[in-house]
């Protein structure tokens, strides 16, 4: 009897002892800074794989950050795959979390946005954050604003992205082909036919399966949307334009005359196929990336003249929780990031001495760079060893204008992407944002469709003549018309305020 | 004599009966080299998948690059284990994390599944209806991924804890019926009583008598459990943010789901995916980490085949 007893009390006080463990884990407590502010952590969603010397990074950050704003940092990475179902139960269980990455294509922006997650910023920016207001380019800030507030700090980048034509220098040289004034679809014609009467064990027009042929159309709602240059804001199904039946055409054409690789519409890149030309999605500098993953020289020429559009200009932004406990604070970090260059370099590369080191730029590029804007004197040398534990997405974080260049890029690079968001053009619809909900089942149907049809007809596997037909019929029952009318009248009406 | 001769006759006899018994179970020759072929055929399709894993994996990535997938690969490498065990520091500690998590988890989660079972097996216990309604509702039922987490997260307090991968794969409602009924099956009601009346209280009898009985069931359900833990990822997405909380599976997945994902949004990420993509692991790697957390279970299952074999013959014999 009484041993029963005593095994009861001692139950009971387990029970309490454990109950009492895990209340305290969740007392925080309190730490000030030098300047005696209250040091605040802000917890911080970000896309991308998590680095194995992130830690030691985030502590040079926090030891800098906890001086000057009394704002300490916590990072959580979320894996490229997950972040999208990772951060929509964050968000939606009202989980601790200050601030997140969010664009157009990850943790969508313009919903979250909507739905309200999101923290308005425009009273922030005008105090705390001030300063990135004034720097950060504005058509970035205009692409930022939904229904009129803007809910993210945007990374200043590219503001637009290039579809461009990549060729293999080896055969530009070979026959000297002029490869700048080649522009549109049909100007690749004869060189196609050059390559493929000379060079039998080359692809000349190699295509894979994410493939999408050029497009002069903002497609806001995939395939429905704006012409570029369509002043009149008409929206059109991009397969009804001349352009596109055009395209489709002679890309048919291409895949006939053996230009194309049989398995286009099914194929993923493999870099062992050798090719004379490819399509890819470009900004300045992107042939040195290009050829560097290829394993050789490319050039690169663009097909159109890029177009901002919405998706493209909200290409990363931060967001401030709605309900963060500190959104000054917050606001007062991001502000530091995309403005302080100890601590933007220290985000970006690392721990100089660690995993990076400073290099000297050349005179005669001090020289050539001189008065442009966004030029610093050092330039960054990546250690090769220790760059793998810390090699993170550069623009996650914040803009790219106040990073240092690696070595081995132009000490100008910055001011070229400035020069090159400057000469993009607005689409007539950026600015625009479709809400969708009272079409949204006739565009869940539009996927399947294009799954179906899209691949074969971009990459010319099939005869335009025969699916297009096909493929409208299906648009047509899907409902294509009513989302067309209904992003008509929503255009109209935004036209109207504009 | 003549007794003799009738029972030489009889053994005759009989050994005939037995060749003609024989001869009706036997199969065919031709049936027989056409079954034989068919399962050979069978296992050959789920062997050879992982014998082209493991030479991948030991492939030398740039013959990878240049060839192509091949059985019989130009040329060998280590490298990717090599990379595994010097540069992997993380593999490894995921590696450990798996191995405690599945342990742990199937120890307990064998305990709470067993005594919940036993409890509802014996027809005296008071309250068996209605935890048997609680045991059943979440099969047929389910809250959903948030409210999971909000109760992970907030009530619980487990997030980012490594009881975050243990707690909620312990206890499944599949696995309490399967051994509630097992435990119906295999231990008569007379037994329980004898032990009682022998003066055996209910965790003696539990622990030394039922145990003992049931160790089929157990191992059966002792295996779901391991092999649930093993191939367990989506708690870890979901709670675990440290590094080194993350098991191997999940590492594996967020490989596999990253690549799909930068593929196909290509379009939109345009320079900045192809640069994330140089930095992914490489083929032979993730071959390699397959082939290092695939083992282990291979290994696990002709220890339980064991208790399977048993347990077939017990259930077969009725009383």
């Amino acid at each position: 009897m009484k041993y029963r007893i005593v095994k009861r009390a001692l139950a009971v006080s387990v029970a309490a002892a454990m109950t009492a463990g895990m209340l305290s884990g969740c007392g925080k407590k309190t730490e000030t800074n030098e300047k005696g502010e209250e040091v605040v952590e802000l917890v911080w969603y970000q896309v991308g794989d998590a680095q194995k010397d992130a830690p030691d990074v985030i502590e040079k950050v926090n030891e800098y950050t906890e001086e000057k704003i009394g704002v300490k940092i916590k990072v959580n990475n979320v894996a490229w795959g997950d972040y999208n179902q990772k951060m929509q139960v964050v968000i939606n269980t009202g989980d601790d979390w200050d601030m997140c990455f969010t664009c157009s294509w990850a943790n969508d922006y313009l919903q979250n946005a909507q739905k309200g997650a999101f923290l308005e910023l425009d009273d922030l920016l005008k105090e705390e954050g001030k300063e990135i207001y004034d720097t950060i380019d504005e058509r970035f800030w205009e692409a930022a604003k939904v229904g009129g507030k803007t809910y993210g700090v945007p990374s200043e980048k590219e503001i637009g992205s290039c579809p461009m034509w990549v060729f293999t220098k080896e055969y530009v040289d070979k026959y000297n082909i002029p490869y700048e004034e080649i522009e549109t679809l049909e100007d690749l014609e004869p060189w196609l036919k050059v390559i493929k009467e000379n060079e039998p064990d080359v692809v000349p027009f190699y295509l894979t399966k994410d493939y999408s042929a050029p497009t002069y159309m903002d497609k806001i709602q995939d395939p429905v949307g704006i012409e570029y240059g369509d002043d009149t804001l008409t929206v059109k199904n991009v397969f009804e334009t001349d352009r596109m039946k055009s395209t489709l055409k002679t890309m048919r054409k291409y895949y006939e005359a053996g230009y194309i690789n049989k398995d286009a519409a099914t194929a993923t890149d493999d870099k062992s196929i050798k090719r004379f030309v490819t399509k890819g999605d470009g900004q300045p500098y992107a042939e040195l990336t290009w050829g560097k993953v290829l394993g050789y020289e490319v050039v690169a020429s663009p097909i159109m003249d890029t177009q901002v559009t919405n998706a493209s200009a909200r290409g990363a932004l931060t967001a401030i929780n709605k309900n963060s406990a500190h959104p000054e604070k917050a606001m007062e970090f991001l502000n530091l990031v995309n403005t302080d260059e100890y601590l933007r370099n220290l985000l970006n590369y690392g721990i100089e001495g660690v995993h990076w080191t400073k290099a000297e730029p050349t005179a005669e590029e001090k020289a050539a760079a001189e008065g442009k804007d966004y030029i610093y004197d050092t330039k960054v040398k990546l250690e090769p060893a220790a760059n793998k534990d810390y090699a993170v997405p550069y623009w996650v974080q914040g803009g790219l204008f106040n990073t240092y260049v690696l070595e081995n890029e132009p000490l100008d690079k910055w001011n070229t992407f400035k020069e090159f968001n400057d000469a993009s053009q607005e689409a007539p619809s950026f600015g625009f944002d479709f809400d969708l909900e009272s079409v949204s089942t006739q565009v869940a149907g539009f996927r399947n469709v294009l799954d179906e049809f899209g691949k074969s007809l971009y990459t010319g596997s099939v005869d335009p003549d025969e699916y297009l037909p096909k493929l409208q019929e299906k648009l047509e029952a899907t409902g294509i018309q009513e989302v067309i009318d209904e992003m008509q009248k929503q255009i109209d009406e935004w036209k109207a305020t504009k | 004599m003549s007794s003799k001769r009738e029972e030489r006759k009889k053994a005759k006899m009989i050994d005939k009966m037995e060749a003609e018994v024989c001869e009706y179970n036997k199969v065919k020759k031709p049936t027989n080299a056409v079954l034989n072929v068919i399962l050979a055929v069978m296992s050959l399709i789920s062997i050879l998948p992982f014998i082209f894993v493991v030479i991948i994996s030991l492939t030398d990535e740039q013959t990878l690059a240049m060839n192509g997938y091949q059985f019989v690969p130009e040329k060998l490498s280590l490298y990717a284990y090599h990379y595994i065990i010097s540069a992997g520091e993380n593999i490894l500690r995921s590696y450990g994390v798996t191995i405690l998590v599945t342990i742990a988890g199937t120890v307990i989660g064998l305990f709470l599944t067993g005594t919940y079972a036993y409890a509802l097996s014996r027809k005296t216990y008071a309250f068996k209806k209605f935890f048997t309604t609680v045991i059943t509702i979440p099969m047929l039922f389910s809250g959903g991924m948030v409210a999971n987490y909000l109760i992970v997260t907030k009530v619980l307090m487990l997030k980012d804890s490594i009881w975050a991968l243990i707690l909620p794969l312990c206890l499944n409602t599949f696995n309490v019926i399967v051994l509630r009924t097992f435990f119906k099956t295999t231990i008569p009601d007379s037994v329980v009583e004898s032990a009682k009346i022998d003066g055996a209280s209910e965790w003696r009898l539990f622990f030394k008598i039922v145990i003992p009985m049931a160790m089929p069931g157990l191992a059966t359900i002792g295996l779901f459990l391991t092999l649930g833990y093993w191939n367990d990822w989506f708690n870890a997405m979901m709670y675990i943010d440290s590094q080194n909380l993350i098991p191997l599976q999940y590492l594996l997945i967020k490989i596999e789901s990253s690549i799909d994902w930068l593929a196909s949004n290509k379009a939109m990420m345009g320079i900045n995916g192809i640069q994330i993509a140089q930095n992914m692991p490489k083929e032979t790697i993730k071959m390699a980490i397959v082939v290092i957390s695939t083992l282990p279970i291979i290994f696990a299952y002709p220890f339980f085949q064991r208790y399977f074999v048993n347990g077939l013959t017990i259930g077969a014999v009725k009383e």
